[in-house]
C-alpha cells in the first residue's frame, strides 16, 4: 500500500471517531471565558506577574525536602509501633448480607429479548455480544468497567443485578445495572455506553435511584436515537415495588428523573416513537374486557390507558411491544389464553394504528396453523410470523404481503426450540431466526438466516469468539 | 521550523495577557485538537473535555510558550498530555486497550470501515501511537511531530518509521489490509 493509500485508510478508520462538532469553538470560548471570571482578576493578575527564575526550583527543592522528611518521620513512627491500622484497599462492594450476587442468568424470562439484528451482518445479543457476520461469530464487547465494580473473586463471566441491555443500530448500545452502597442493595444505577460497536465505552453518572429495593432490580432502557433515551427502574423490598422513569437528554451520561409510577410488579417496557409518544409494551398478565395499552404525550411524564379492540371469549392476554414503520403507522400483537377445565389455549392478534397510537383496529383474524412464538414486522405491508403447533412440531414460518390481510406459508426452521425464539427481518427479503441462551454473555443457542423472505433458512453456528 | 510574523505579534499579544489575542490563536487550532484527541481516545465526548482542558491549560501556561516556537504544536502536546491524563482516569471514559486482536469479517456497514486499523492503533503504545496519528492522519510535518512529542527530529523519524511497520503487521496480523 503506497502512501497516499495509507494515509487514505486513516482517514476512513479515524474520521468516524470524529464527528463533526462546529459548536466546538463556540464551546471552548464560552467555558474559557467562564473559568476566567471565576478564577477572577486577581488570580488572572498573577498570573501574568514575572517570576523571578530562582522561584520554582527553590519551592521545589522545600517541596522535596519537605517529602523525604515525612517518609523519614513516617518510617520510624511505624517501626516503633506496629499497631498503626493500615486500611484494606476496597474493591467492588458486595452490599448488605442477603443482596442479589453477579451471576450468568438473563432477566429475559421477565421480559423481552434485547437481541437485535441491525443489518444483515451487524447484530447484538444480551450481554453486549456483538456478531459482524450474520451471526456466526459473537464477540463480546461488555466494558472492562463493569467488571471492575464486581466485588472481589467475582466470576469474571458473571453480569451485575439488574443487568439490561439496548442497541440502538450497529454501533450505538448502553449496558444499566444497579450497584450496592454498604447499607443498600441497590444505591444507585450506572449506566454504560458506546458509539462505536463496543470499541470504547463511556459510563453515566451515578443515577440515584430513589428506591428501597432489597430483593429484586429490574431495569428497562430505550434509546430513539444516540442522544434521547429512557431508564425504567424497578424495585421490590422493604416497599411497595414502584416504577421509576428517567430520561437523558445526552447520550445517557446524565439521567433526570421524570416519573414515580404505580405499576405494580409488571414487567413492562417502554417504546418510543418520538420525543413526545411513548408506549408501555410487553405489559404481562394484563386482564380486563379488553386490553389496554399504557401511552405517554408528552415524554414521559404523564401516561394513559387506551383501549385496543375488545377480543372475545379471551380471559387474560399480553399485550406486546408495538412496532412503529413511521410516527404514524404501527402494529401490536396480542396474545389471549382460554382457559377449559386445566389447560388453556393460545391466540394471536393483531391490531394496527395509522394516527401514531391514538386509535387502534383489528386485523383480519391470522390463519395460521398452531400459535405464534414470535413477530418480525418490516414494513406496513410486510410480517413474518414463527409458528408451532406446540405438539413437538418444528417451527415455521408464514408471512404477508399486504399488512395481514393474507398469511402464506414460507419455510420450516430445521430445529425445535426450547426456549422463546425471536424472529427478526432487516428487510422483506433478510431475516433472523435467534433461540436466545437463557445465561447472559452466551451466544445464542441457535441462528438461522434467510436470504430468500423466509423460505429457505441456513443454520449460522452461532458460537463465542 | 518557520515562525509567522503576524503568528508571532500574536503569541506576544497572548502572553502579555490579551485574550482576544489568545482566541485568535487558538480556534484555528480546535479542529486539529479534536480529531487528534478523537484518535487517541476513540471517544469524541472524552475527546471534548480534553480539548476543553487543554485549551485553558494552554490559557494558564501561555507565558511559558518559548520565544520563537509555534503555537500549533505546543497547543497539540497539550492536548495529547491530557488525553493521556484522561486514559489513566479510567473511572469516568473507558477505553479498552489491552482487547485481545482478533480478525473480524468484513463487514458491510460503512462506518465499520477501517475497524482493523483502529484495533490495531489501539493496542500500540500511546507514543507510537501519537505520532502516528500527527503524522498519518493530521500531516504534521516531521518538525513539528518533534516538537508534540517532546523529542528530537531524527527521533521522531525513527519513531514514526517504527511504528508504522509495526502498524502495518498487527494490521496483516489482523486480517486487515497492510
Amino acid at each position: 500500500m503506497d502512501n497516499l493509500s495509507f494515509r487514505a485508510e486513516f482517514h476512513r478508520a479515524l474520521d468516524p471517531l470524529a464527528p463533526p462538532a462546529p459548536w466546538l469553538a463556540a464551546a471552548v470560548r464560552e467555558e474559557q471565558q467562564r473559568r476566567r471570571r471565576k478564577m477572577g482578576p486577581v488570580a488572572r493578575g498573577a498570573r501574568r506577574l514575572a517570576q523571578p527564575s530562582w522561584l520554582l526550583p527553590a519551592v521545589a527543592a522545600l517541596l522535596a525536602l519537605a517529602i523525604i522528611l515525612a517518609i523519614v518521620v513516617g518510617a520510624r513512627v511505624l517501626l516503633l509501633n506496629q499497631t498503626v491500622p493500615v486500611k484494606p484497599p476496597q474493591h467492588g462492594l458486595a452490599g448488605p448480607a442477603g443482596c442479589p450476587g453477579w451471576g450468568k442468568n438473563s432477566q429475559r424470562g421477565q421480559g423481552p429479548a434485547s437481541d437485535r439484528m441491525t443489518s444483515r451482518s451487524v447484530g447484538w445479543v444480551n450481554g453486549a455480544l456483538r456478531t459482524t457476520d450474520g451471526g456466526a461469530n459473537w464477540q463480546q464487547e461488555e466494558p472492562d468497567a463493569m467488571l471492575s465494580d464486581a466485588p472481589r473473586g467475582t466470576d469474571p463471566a458473571a453480569y451485575p443485578p439488574g443487568y439490561v441491555d439496548y442497541f440502538l443500530d450497529s454501533n450505538h448500545a448502553w449496558l444499566a445495572y444497579g450497584y450496592p452502597s454498604t447499607g443498600s442493595c441497590f444505591d444507585h444505577v450506572t449506566v454504560v455506553s458506546t458509539s462505536d460497536g463496543g470499541q470504547s465505552w463511556r459510563r453515566s453518572h451515578p443515577v440515584n435511584a430513589a428506591i428501597q429495593a432489597d430483593s429484586f432490580l429490574g431495569l428497562q432502557l430505550f434509546f430513539i436515537d444516540p442522544q434521547h433515551g429512557w431508564l425504567m427502574v424497578l424495585g421490590s423490598g422493604r416497599l411497595a415495588p414502584d416504577w421509576f422513569v428517567y430520561t437523558t437528554f445526552n447520550g445517557g451520561i446524565d439521567w433526570q428523573l421524570l416519573q414515580q409510577m404505580p405499576l405494580g410488579s409488571s414487567w413492562c417496557s417502554l417504546e418510543f416513537i418520538s420525543l413526545e409518544v411513548g408506549f408501555l409494551g410487553g405489559c404481562q398478565n394484563s386482564s380486563g374486557p379488553s386490553p389496554e395499552l399504557t401511552v405517554t404525550r408528552d415524554g414521559g411524564r404523564t401516561w394513559n390507558a387506551v383501549s385496543l379492540p375488545a377480543l372475545a371469549g379471551s380471559q387474560q392476554f399480553t399485550v406486546l411491544n408495538p412496532v412503529f414503520f413511521n410516527k404514524d403507522q404501527g402494529v401490536i400483537h396480542i396474545s389471549t389464553q382460554v382457559f377449559h377445565d386445566n389447560t388453556s389455549t393460545q391466540s394471536d392478534f393483531l391490531d394496527a394504528t395509522d394516527d401514531g397510537g391514538q386509535t387502534w383496529r383489528a386485523l383480519p383474524a391470522l390463519s395460521i396453523p398452531g400459535y405464534a412464538q414470535s413477530f418480525g414486522f418490516t414494513d406496513p405491508s410486510h410480517f413474518f410470523v414463527l409458528v408451532t403447533d406446540g405438539k413437538g412440531s418444528n417451527s415455521s414460518v408464514y408471512r404477508t404481503a399486504d399488512g395481514g390481510r393474507t398469511w402464506s406459508s414460507g419455510g420450516v426452521l430445521p430445529a425445535l426450540f426450547q426456549n422463546y425464539p425471536a424472529i427478526m427481518f432487516v428487510d422483506a427479503q433478510h431475516g433472523f431466526v435467534d433461540e436466545p441462551s437463557q445465561q447472559i454473555g452466551a451466544s445464542p443457542v441457535a441462528f438461522y438466516q434467510t436470504n430468500d423472505g423466509g423460505r429457505t433458512w441456513k443454520d449460522m453456528h452461532p458460537h463465542l469468539s | 521550523m518557520v515562525v509567522h510574523p503576524a503568528s508571532l505579534a500574536l503569541v506576544q499579544a497572548a502572553k502579555q495577557g490579551d485574550e482576544s489575542a489568545f482566541e485568535l490563536l487558538l480556534e484555528p487550532l480546535l479542529g486539529q485538537g479534536y480529531r487528534l484527541a478523537c484518535a487517541m481516545l476513540h471517544d469524541h465526548h472524552a475527546a471534548e473535555d480534553a480539548v476543553q482542558e487543554a485549551a485553558f491549560k494552554a490559557w494558564l501556561k501561555v507565558s511559558q510558550l518559548r520565544e520563537g516556537s509555534e503555537m500549533r504544536p505546543w497547543f497539540l502536546g497539550i492536548v495529547a498530555n491530557q488525553c493521556r491524563s484522561a486514559r489513566r482516569s479510567r473511572w469516568w471514559s473507558v477505553v479498552r486497550t489491552n482487547e485481545p486482536e482478533q480478525a473480524r469479517a468484513p463487514a458491510e456497514d460503512a462506518v465499520l470501515e477501517g475497524v482493523e486499523l483502529r484495533r490495531a492503533l489501539r493496542s500500540m503504545d500511546p507514543a507510537k501511537r501519537l505520532v502516528l496519528v500527527l503524522h498519518w492522519y493530521l500531516d504534521l510535518p516531521l518538525e513539528e511531530i518533534a516538537a508534540v512529542a517532546g523529542t528530537t527530529v531524527h527521533a521522531a523519524e525513527s519513531r514514526l518509521l517504527r511504528a508504522t511497520q509495526e502498524l502495518k503487521r498487527r494490521m496483516e496480523v489482523s486480517g486487515g489490509q497492510p
